[in-house]
């Protein structure tokens, strides 16, 4: 604010969202933790997931705030001080540089963690444009680089923000989980000896490692019990599936779960 | 999930939001051009405010089709929850702009700017009009749907915030009372963020699958356990699809152990879920020889009828030991 510098308040105004990113995915990670309980079944695991979409939605607004005040200094060029957006930015620069290596090896294992690592990652990009942006500031005294500097670190926010944000998405719509396909798993199930018919089958995740499924399988000729425990047992070896709840009927048909649902995974 | 709705009424208030949408952006862009020719910044300003406003109602209209999609492959369940995370994305924006308008008010009041005349005034009634308009054309669906009525609350709030601009320009103008501007916009991000933080605990319990109270979960299992046929009920999940849809997935230990008795059980059980508790989607699994371990392939110990933990997953081992040996499993505590 003193230094006047668009790209400057841009970096602090990002860095103040980076603790609170930090903050929620530290405690969504603490609360995730918990065990299930009466009031949720399948315990706490989503709430990392929440967490994940909050700050890509934060992001959003940053890299949105940071266009519109981008645009309205484009039109009206103020001052920049650059000598001071030089000091801070590289201060920025030093504890952004600290923080990647605290998150990186969160970061595969959790979408939560990914989307703090993003806000720090977008961070430090932000410091070495401002450092760049100073510096050549210093050097011809352009003022409209600050605010080019600043859309150009929104720009490249917005599409990781985005991804994170349709990962976040899907996990929260429960849709089958990346890298499992319907169709496999159903293949899966009906080759069990015994198994006459395979639907109303679902696979979805409560966070971004975990695989729920359920399933009706109708049984012709065969031990009922002794099918029940193979479709368990192939769906656990072969496509990760821990946890499933499988009902076991007589009839090609069956009872459907209940009404409500496209043609497709109830077949 | 379709059913239950009246196309024609859908189509009609899909209608009324697109006409809200239209009528921001139409006035974006009359403020932009306006702005540009006059040369006034506040104008462009609040032209990209009203985006905002156009993005949000956007959003919630995108979610509500999406959320019509019936199952498919990819989403087994439907698209129902599309509207509980436009909701909770409307929510966060709401309060996060609720957080930066106090901000905004502080730096103001600190460093107070000399207003741009009655200019200012004028953008803000014209805005003041559209988010009534707005506000109209959305109020009515905002009742029973948790996404428009966050779309509905950012529209509201912008609204009273039109009111603030004007009240505090008029006061600053003509008294030059600068602290009306903060205390006005005080009270508004107070209001928004109140809003904002009353509807978002319901949002994050439906996305975490959650149940309305614990006493539910124990009356559910209670009226299962009383059906006729049922000897013990465990491994029981029930869980928010959307905002009007739950699932419910259970082991049954039926009292005859054969597949043909369980199919009358599973029917009664399924009556007293949808008439008592309008639980219209269950998996009940049945565990015919109920004195044998589970199937290797499943071991996990789960939330069982006292709501037990749920993090045990022993699993690596399992495939030494074959078939005929199960371990850990959690039938045996229920017994």
């Amino acid at each position: 604010m003193v230094f006047q510098s668009l790209a400057l308040l841009s970096d602090a105004a990002h860095m103040l969202t980076d603790v609170v990113a930090l903050a929620i995915a530290l405690a969504a990670i603490r609360i995730g933790e918990r065990p299930a309980d009466t009031l949720r079944t399948f315990g706490y695991r989503r709430f990392e997931i929440l967490a994940a979409t909050f700050n890509a939605v934060l992001l959003f607004l940053v890299a949105g705030y940071i266009f519109y005040e981008g645009v309205l200094r484009l039109f009206d060029p103020e001052p920049v001080g650059s000598i001071g957006m030089l000091i801070v930015a590289s201060l920025g620069l030093g504890i952004n540089l600290i923080s990647m290596r605290l998150l990186a090896s969160g970061v595969a294992a959790s979408l939560n963690v990914k989307g703090a690592y993003l806000e720090v990652w977008a961070d430090m990009l932000g410091s070495v444009g401002v450092i760049g942006g100073a510096l050549l500031i210093m050097a011809t005294g352009w003022t409209w680089v600050d605010p080019v500097v600043a859309i150009g670190i929104g720009l490249w926010v917005l599409p990781r923000t985005w991804v994170l944000l349709k990962n976040t998405t899907h996990i929260l719509l429960e849709g089958v989980p990346k890298g499992l396909a319907l169709d496999a798993v159903r293949a899966t199930i009906a080759a069990v000896p015994g198994v006459a018919a395979v639907h109303d089958l679902h696979l979805w995740g409560i966070s971004s490692d975990d695989v729920n499924g359920s399933v009706h399988v109708s049984v012709m000729d065969a031990d009922a019990e002794i099918v029940r425990r193979r479709v368990l047992e192939v769906m656990q070896a072969d496509h990760g599936i821990e946890h499933a709840t499988v009902q076991v009927e007589t009839g090609a048909d069956g009872d459907p779960s209940g009404p409500g649902h496209g043609d497709d995974p109830h077949r | 999930m379709g059913q239950g709705h009246d196309h024609g009424t859908d189509a009609m208030n899909d209608g009324r939001l697109a006409a809200a949408i239209a009528v921001n952006v139409l006035l974006t862009l009359a403020q932009i051009i306006g702005g540009v020719v006059s040369g006034s910044l506040s104008l462009i300003a609040d032209a990209l405010h009203n985006l905002n406003d156009a993005a949000s109602l956007a959003l919630a209209l995108f979610a509500r089709k999406i959320g019509r999609r019936p199952a498919d492959k990819l989403m087994t369940f439907g698209y129902g929850r599309a509207e509980v995370v436009a909701a909770l994305i409307n929510l966060t924006t709401l309060i996060i702009v609720g957080l930066y308008l106090i901000y905004e008010a502080v730096n103001r009041f600190l460093d107070p700017q000399p207003i741009d005349g009655w200019i200012v005034i004028w953008v803000a009634g014209i805005a003041l009009v559209i988010d009534i308009a707005t506000a109209v054309l959305v109020y009515a669906q905002s009742k029973n749907s948790l996404n428009i009525k966050a779309a509905f609350l950012h529209n509201v709030s912008d609204a009273m915030a039109s009111v603030g601009v004007i009240a505090a320009g008029l006061l600053i103008l003509f008294y030059d009372l600068y602290v009306a501007d903060l205390i006005i916009t005080l009270v508004i991000s107070a209001y928004v963020l109140w809003q904002g933080f009353s509807l978002l605990p319901r949002t994050i319990r439906l996305l975490m699958g959650a149940m309305p109270d614990d006493l539910e979960y124990d009356r559910i299992v209670a009226a299962v356990q009383a059906v006729p046929g049922v000897r013990a009920l465990h491994h029981v999940h029930v869980w928010s699809l959307d905002e009007h849809h739950r699932s419910l997935e259970a082991h049954i230990v039926p009292q005859v152990d054969t597949l043909e008795a369980f199919q009358a059980v599973k029917a009664s059980v399924r009556t007293v879920l949808k008439t008592e508790f309008s639980i219209d989607h269950a998996t009940l699994e049945p565990c015919l020889s109920a004195d044998m371990d589970s199937a290797p392939g499943a071991v996990k110990a789960h939330a069982s009828g006292g709501g037990g933990a749920h993090r045990g997953h022993d699993h690596g081992h399992e495939h030494q030991h074959g078939s005929d040996h199960g371990h850990n499993d959690h039938r045996d505590h229920d017994r």
